[in-house]
């Protein structure tokens, strides 16, 4: 080809319109999967960004299940996670809601052997006391509890020989999904109607977890263990 | 005629594709079945590497990370009576509605009271100013604590899981006081590597530790 003529071919191509040369660009394939790639991460931010309030509200509403409160037969503070639980629980039985507080025993850890701290059970025996729960009316379940497996089955025994068809379970919000199917678990086949009552603590509940550092850590936990229990478990 | 190469080719890509598949998903399929094989020695390693376990060797200080008062404060009163350092410092924890009831201590005087039990001198405590609730504001403290000392050598008693993230941290926040760091894990009586899986404290704690060091280490990197 003449110098003159392929002169006149490059003139020719720099004079390419811009959409000329971009579709000439998406005509090549890793491009077009690429633009593509970013259409979907610019989506997906753009979305996120308008609804995360939403977004990650239902994620902390999925995990706090949170039944409708009516009279039972026991409240269960399910305090594994929360030291909020005895409080509300006290609470549910000044409205009369139960006639009963159960007080879950758990194992013991080192510290608690040594008598350096109070027992977790006498601690929210006297927290339940000094809100105005009578002593006679607090009962202690179990003994040496690992986990809600556990407290399931000592609280399917108490309930059989008492009799017992329904307890309101004093528990956290992102802790109330994980309690339930546990507790469930160690009830096995037995029919006891179990209400969710996820305690707002004074830093976060389901609705507002993100806006502090533990919210984040205690929900990851719940959705971590929840999965872990249901998988392995 | 050309018709038929045209269904010829796309018919030798479709099946070309398909292979590919086929061998992808055998791989995948080998590689969950291995995972799932070898689960335990992965499980085992995963959690060893997160720890870092020093020769104990004399320090300045003792310094003892809060967050789990059934072992880190066995281990530092354990190191002190050894004589690895002549002064444990301890953090000041935050508080809770059942502390201000005054129904329960903070985490830093339950800390102290066994450390005391164990046979530590009182007045070989010292507790750091200002209230903490990570390991990054554990540093800055020591950092506010040693700001007119320089070459402090110090041993640091955390849980084994978070001993390798507190290094870290400690080593970029006190670059300009602490010439020695050594590291004591300490360990649960509940779980340890081997079995850190079948506990939920061990599980959430082992966890935690491959979620933060990335996060700190974005953060502290440069």
């Amino acid at each position: 080809m003449p110098e003159s003529k392929v002169g006149t071919a490059s003139k020719n191509q720099s004079r390419l319109r811009p959409s000329t040369r971009l579709r000439s660009l998406l005509s090549k394939r890793p491009v077009r999967l690429f633009a593509r790639f970013l259409i979907v991460i610019v989506t997906v931010l753009l979305v996120f960004g308008i609804f995360h309030n939403w977004i990650l509200g239902e994620i902390g509403s999925f995990m706090a299940v949170r039944d409708a409160i009516e009279k039972s037969d026991l409240i269960l503070v399910d305090d594994e996670q929360g030291h909020w639980n005895p409080f509300a629980a006290a609470n549910l039985y000044q409205q009369g809601f139960a006639p009963l507080v159960a007080v879950p025993r758990q194992r013991l850890s080192r510290i608690e052997e040594l008598n350096i701290t109070e027992h977790k059970e006498e601690l929210c025996r006297q927290v339940l006391q000094s809100r105005g729960v009578p002593a006679d009316k607090i009962i202690f379940l179990g003994q040496d509890l690992k986990d809600d497996v556990d407290l399931g089955r000592a609280l399917g025994e108490y309930a059989k020989s008492q009799n017992l068809k329904s307890v309101i379970v004093a528990t956290t919000p992102a802790m109330s999904r994980l309690s339930r199917s546990d507790l469930r678990r160690g009830l096995g086949s037995q029919s006891l109607t179990l209400r969710m009552y996820p305690v707002r603590t004074r830093y976060f509940d389901e609705h507002n977890w993100w806006h502090v550092r533990q919210g984040w850590v205690t929900f990851f936990d719940a959705y971590y263990i929840w999965i872990l229990h249901s998988l392995a478990r | 005629m050309r018709g038929n190469t045209g269904n010829n080719q796309a018919g030798q890509i479709r099946r070309r594709r398909f292979t590919a598949l086929l061998i992808g998903g055998a791989i995948f399929v080998i590689a969950l079945v291995a995972l799932y094989l070898l689960r335990r020695p992965i499980l085992i390693e995963a959690a060893r590497i997160l720890v870092v376990d020093d020769a104990p060797a004399k320090s300045d200080y003792i310094i003892v990370l809060g967050g789990d008062p059934n072992s880190r404060p066995f281990l530092a009163a354990d190191l002190y009576k050894k004589g690895i350092a002549p002064t444990i410092l301890v953090c000041q924890g935050k508080t809770d509605n059942i502390i201000e009831a005054g129904l329960a201590m903070t985490e830093d005087q339950v800390y102290t009271k066994s450390m005391e039990r164990e046979g530590v001198p009182s007045d070989a405590i010292e507790q750091l100013p200002g209230a903490v609730e990570s390991t990054e504001d554990e540093a800055n403290s020591l950092a506010r604590f040693l700001a007119d000392k320089s070459s402090v050598s110090l041993t640091i008693v955390t849980s084994a899981e978070h001993t390798r993230r507190a290094r870290w941290v400690f080593k970029k926040i006190l670059k300009n006081h602490v010439t020695d760091i050594r590291m004591a894990a300490s360990h649960n009586p509940w779980y340890n590597e081997t079995n850190w899986w079948q506990d939920d404290l061990g599980a959430t704690g082992v966890a935690h530790e491959y979620l933060k060091f990335p996060f700190y280490y974005v953060r502290y990197a440069w």
